[in-house]
């Protein structure tokens, strides 16, 4: 499923859960379910059972008690009627009361009315008390209903969902929870999760993990986790802070899924890629050591034309070595393992030395440099200079009408900023974000395309984020087009 | 330029074996050639010579050339060679440095690259001599 499927779906459930709790049947609704009539109907009928139940046990009873059972009335009217069948079941019982006063009874007349002012005032209290209880009453049983929902959407979830509280106690432990680890509900409620799920964290993650939950309320990564059995599988784990209304954190959940699969098939690509790029690399290398023996025999022989045809294939062969080099590149990006050699060096004096060299494998341009800093960056040599050689031979590419490309180096806050500048066809605006892209290339105005496989920026790109840097581009087509590395400065610096 | 010194050049590619062996010498070094750990045992042994410095490649058939260097390097006699590994297997490089060999080049490579590097390990000798 797609993430656009899953929005949808999820939209259908809300619908469904909307429609549901503007429906739900209660028996007790007053004034969506029962008509008027019917409401008031039920106190008038309330009030005459108390009327009959007082008479039938006036012989017990006396007059003494007039109030007696038409509370019951009041309060059971207000209920279920509401707050203005409430106060009709009120005046009714005040006048049967009333009647009763006529009866026999110890009361004068002044005390007997001003009994039946206590008794409406009374009446009018346990009327807007019995109302507003049941409505709180109702109110309890939506939230208990929408809680009750979310807790199985929780429950039934096919993913491990568990929280924990703040000392890492488990709280809840869904059914997938309990497929994916092997241990049951009641095994491990209450129980610290490091006990129940040992998990291997790198130290990076651990790190990590800390201050993202600490920073963004939330962590995500793969991770190795044992089951009850003691094997061990491989789970994308996305962990979020809980909080209370007040932001106090009350604990973690996570949300586990097994990735093992997933993973077992990366694994076997990245062997793969790895094999077939070291079968390509042997036959290169020798290949390229017995093109430096010729080449050395026909320097002694001076031999112009065998020359010039190995420097072809010399040129040929450092391609293929170029593209070897390049899907290798790329599959590290993708499974995002690409390994750094950090040291730190003077930035002019790097972008100097690389420059130079493509320079004197490039005769058609001449780079200008311009600007210093007097900076220094740690980064991977290898891996940045990569990076400028890529673009600069981009720009050669590019420019071939041009003579000239720029780079200047420039010193910007915290970063340096390199910017190599080109005469060439330009990038219309469009393309400008998909140069990023894997396999991405651009054409001239008249459509043609440009050798080369289009992974060059793509894999640049990854190697300057790495380094916590940007990798940026200005454009005008038919112009030409300025590329922006920058990258931070070295901190001690 | 070091010369004289004797390289023994490990690795279970024939092409590359004979590569190395005319490049290298033309050189001036005196090169030995072994498709298989054999030699090395025999040097370990001290059925051989010692040679100045090895070049050997990290996947040899059935063998993984780091244990060779690690065993290299664990032996009184043969600690002192300089060790060069090669290979054209991505991921090796980092633990390269754990097997105690001095240097790696990674394959393919420039002929300018591998004469710099074992300039580089055979200086010393260049000193003495």
């Amino acid at each position: 499923m797609t993430r656009r499927d899953y929005l949808e779906k999820a939209k259908k459930i809300y619908q469904y859960l909307e429609l549901k709790l503007k429906n739900i049947p209660y028996w007790s609704t007053r004034e969506k379910d029962h008509p008027a009539y019917i409401r008031y109907s039920i106190a008038v009928l309330f009030c005459i059972v108390a009327l009959i139940l007082k008479k039938i046990f006036e012989p017990i009873l006396g007059h003494e008690l007039p109030f007696m059972l038409f509370y019951s009335s009041i309060l059971l009217s207000a209920w279920y009627g509401g707050f203005k069948p409430g106060i009709l079941a009120t005046l009714l019982s005040s006048i049967f009361a009333f009647f009763s006063f006529l009866g026999p009874s110890a009361l004068s007349i002044p005390a007997k009315i001003i009994a039946l002012i206590l008794f409406v005032s009374e009446g009018l209290i346990i009327a807007v008390i019995s109302n507003s209880m049941h409505k709180a009453f109702q109110k309890y049983e939506e939230k208990d209903r929408y809680l009750r929902y979310y807790a199985s959407i929780a429950q039934n979830i096919s993913d491990a969902v568990i929280s924990t509280d703040i000392n890492d106690n488990i709280q809840s432990w869904n059914k997938g929870a309990e497929a994916l680890y092997g241990w049951n509900q009641q095994d491990v409620i209450g129980k610290p999760l490091h006990t129940i799920i040992p998990a291997m964290y790198t130290i990076h993650q651990k790190k990590e993990m800390q201050d993202d939950l600490f920073s963004k309320g939330m962590w995500k990564d793969e991770v190795s986790h044992k089951r009850k059995n003691g094997s061990r599988m491989y789970v994308l784990t996305s962990m979020s802070l809980i909080r209370d209304e007040n932001q106090k954190p009350l604990g973690i959940v996570s949300v586990n899924r097994d990735i093992s699969d997933r993973k077992k098939i990366e694994q076997g690509k990245d062997d793969f890629i790895a094999l077939a790029s070291h079968e390509l690399k042997t036959p290169l290398t020798s290949t390229k050591l017995f093109v430096d023996i010729l080449k050395q025999r026909f320097e002694l022989t001076n031999d112009k034309k065998s020359q010039m045809y190995l420097s072809k294939i010399s040129s040929q062969v450092h391609k293929l070595h170029e593209l070897v080099n390049y899907l290798l590149d790329v599959s590290k990006v993708q499974a995002g393992k690409m390994q750094f050699t950090m040291e730190e060096i003077a930035v002019d004096r790097f972008v100097a030395d690389v420059v130079r060299d493509v320079q004197q494998i490039t005769p058609s341009h001449r780079f200008r440099i311009q600007g210093k800093t007097e900076a220094h960056i740690t980064i991977d040599k290898d891996r940045i200079r990569q990076v400028i050689v890529n673009i600069l031979n981009n720009a050669v590419k590019y420019s071939s009408n041009a003579h000239e490309v720029i780079v200047d180096v420039s010193q910007r806050g915290a970063r340096i900023r390199i910017s190599i500048t080109d005469f060439g066809i330009g990038i219309p605006k469009e393309k400008r974000d998909k140069i990023f892209d894997r396999f991405y290339q651009v054409n001239d105005a008249k459509g043609y395309t440009y050798s080369g496989m289009g992974l060059g920026l793509y894999i640049s790109k990854d190697i300057i984020e790495k380094h916590n840097g940007t990798l940026s581009v200005e454009s005008e087509e038919g112009k030409g087009s300025t590329f922006f590395i920058e990258l931070p400065l070295s901190t001690h610096h | 330029m070091a010369k004289h010194a004797t390289i023994l050049v490990v690795d279970d590619t024939e092409d590359i074996l004979d590569a190395l062996e005319i490049v290298l010498s033309s050189e001036g070094y005196t090169v030995l050639t072994a498709p298989n750990e054999a030699y090395i045992n025999d040097v370990i042994a001290e059925k051989r010579s010692l040679p100045d410095l090895i070049m050997l490649d990290v996947l040899l058939s059935g063998q993984d050339g780091r244990m060779l260097a690690k065993k290299l390097k664990d032996n009184q006699k043969t600690k002192h060679i300089p060790i060069i590994m090669m290979s054209a297997h991505p991921n090796v490089a980092v633990s390269i440095k754990e097997c105690g060999a001095d240097d790696f080049l990674p394959k393919p490579f420039e002929l300018n690259d591998l004469l710099l590097k074992i300039a580089k390990h055979t200086k010393k000798k260049k000193v003495k001599s």
